[in-house]
């Protein structure tokens, strides 16, 4: 791996909120100004601290949406858990200038640097979009060839986040091959019935295990777990299969 | 072994273990000290719905590393690690 | 056991599930919750007490929540 990695940040900052934009009806991606921040990789991730009045505090982690750029300014994207500690108050009660405490970048492994040249493989369950997508921003900042593929499972079109942007990247031509996977609910006419990716789809939805593409899986463990089998079964090399597993409920504590 | 456990893995110990090494570790290569398998600490199988952290072998299960952080203290035990290996920060 | 302790192996007229410790667990009601260990396979009375998993990285012998002992005082 070239170059230094990026050390891991344990102090904690703030972040003004400075725009927020609800992606589905229980997605919000907020953006963030961190007057110190030092910069971030595509794939890395941030603490969130949210604490109350009588001095509890609660920790989540949430990955970096944004592609890394000079601006001091980070977006993330929250998906509202039910029984979520965070996530609720971040998706319906922050607003725009409020502060939040935030740490990092975190992560070394599980990211996409600009000079790597291999096709990539991205796929996604559900709220693991949000790397993912990071991934894909830095790619166009960056204006990168390198060849980009994302397969990307959730349970209803509604449920997608970045759609439009998704589509717009995908219609250029020279950017992104995209492949959706709809679990529960699928749009009128769409070719494949309902259900989770299997290796029928995998065999049409990915690149080619002759090209060694570097893959990039995320989402639940249970999601992470099955795709990460269907990619070893299809050829793929397992050295090259980047994972990241956000637990059973969605939420990476 | 219990199958109902979710777990989820190296890469959520990053904040923690940055807190003590200077050099993100998730990227690190490290042996497992029972079956043998060499694996990315990333890939670890990571249990975070207790006392502390424990990182699992991904394909034996056994305690690779173990964690706690009181406020005032960190204990680290990595016996179940034979080494780790990452590329030294730059200066 | 003393009327402290328990081995929990029902809850609710059923079986313990696994993910909370069944077939059975430990139940100690008046320390904390990490004590009560899950999926015990069998019992060793001892005259000397030894650090457990979490005892032996920091978390206090006993742990009395009343007199807050969640870490150890060294």
């Amino acid at each position: 791996m070239a170059g230094t990695e990026v050390l891991g940040r344990v102090s904690w900052r703030t972040g003004k909120v400075v725009a927020l934009h609800d992606e589905t009806s229980t997605a919000r991606t907020i953006a963030l100004v961190v007057s110190d921040w030092p910069g971030h990789i595509a794939g890395q991730h941030v603490d969130i601290r949210l604490t109350a009045s009588d001095g509890y505090s609660a920790v989540r982690s949430y990955s970096i949406a944004s592609a890394p750029n000079s601006d001091q300014r980070i977006e993330i994207t929250v998906e509202r858990l039910e029984n979520g500690e965070v996530s609720p108050y971040l998706t319906q009660e922050v607003m725009v200038g409020d502060e939040i405490e935030l740490r990092g970048p975190i992560g070394g492994w599980f990211v996409w640097r600009s000079d790597q040249t291999e096709p990539i493989q991205l796929v996604a369950g559900g709220s693991g979009i949000v790397p993912l997508m990071a991934m894909i921003r830095s790619r166009l900042e960056s204006q990168s060839n390198a060849q980009f593929q994302l397969l990307y499972s959730v349970r209803e079109p509604a449920a997608a986040f970045y759609k439009d942007e998704l589509e717009a990247i995908s219609k250029r031509g020279d950017s992104l091959l995209l492949t959706y996977a709809f679990t529960r609910i699928t749009p009128k006419g769409w070719p494949r019935p309902p259900g989770r990716i299997d290796a029928a789809l995998v065999s049409v939805s990915v690149w080619p295990t002759d090209l060694a593409p570097t893959c990039y899986v995320c989402g639940p463990t249970s999601f992470v777990e099955h795709v990460n089998g269907l990619l070893i079964a299809a050829g793929m090399d397992r050295g090259k299969i980047r994972t990241e597993r956000f637990g059973s409920t969605g939420e990476r504590k | 072994m219990n199958p109902n456990i979710s777990y989820l893995d190296g890469n959520a110990a990053g904040s923690e273990l940055s807190r003590i090494f200077n050099v993100d570790l998730t990227a690190a290569e490290g042996q497992c000290v029972n079956c043998g398998t060499k694996g990315r600490f990333a890939d670890a199988h990571l249990y975070v719905d207790c006392p502390g952290l424990v990182a699992r072998c991904a394909t034996c299960d056994h305690v690779l590393l173990r964690l706690v952080n009181t406020g005032e203290r960190i204990f680290l035990d990595v016996r179940g690690m034979a080494y780790l290996t990452t590329r030294p920060v730059q200066s | 056991m003393n009327k402290q302790a328990w081995i929990a192996f029902k809850y609710d007229g059923a079986n313990l599930a696994a993910e909370h410790g069944g077939p059975a667990r430990l139940l100690v009601p008046h320390l904390y919750l990490w004590k009560s260990a899950k999926w015990v396979k069998g019992l060793t009375l001892m005259p000397q007490d030894n650090p457990g998993f979490w005892e032996s990285l920091g978390y206090h012998m006993y742990g009395d929540p009343w007199r807050e002992q969640r870490y150890s005082e060294e």
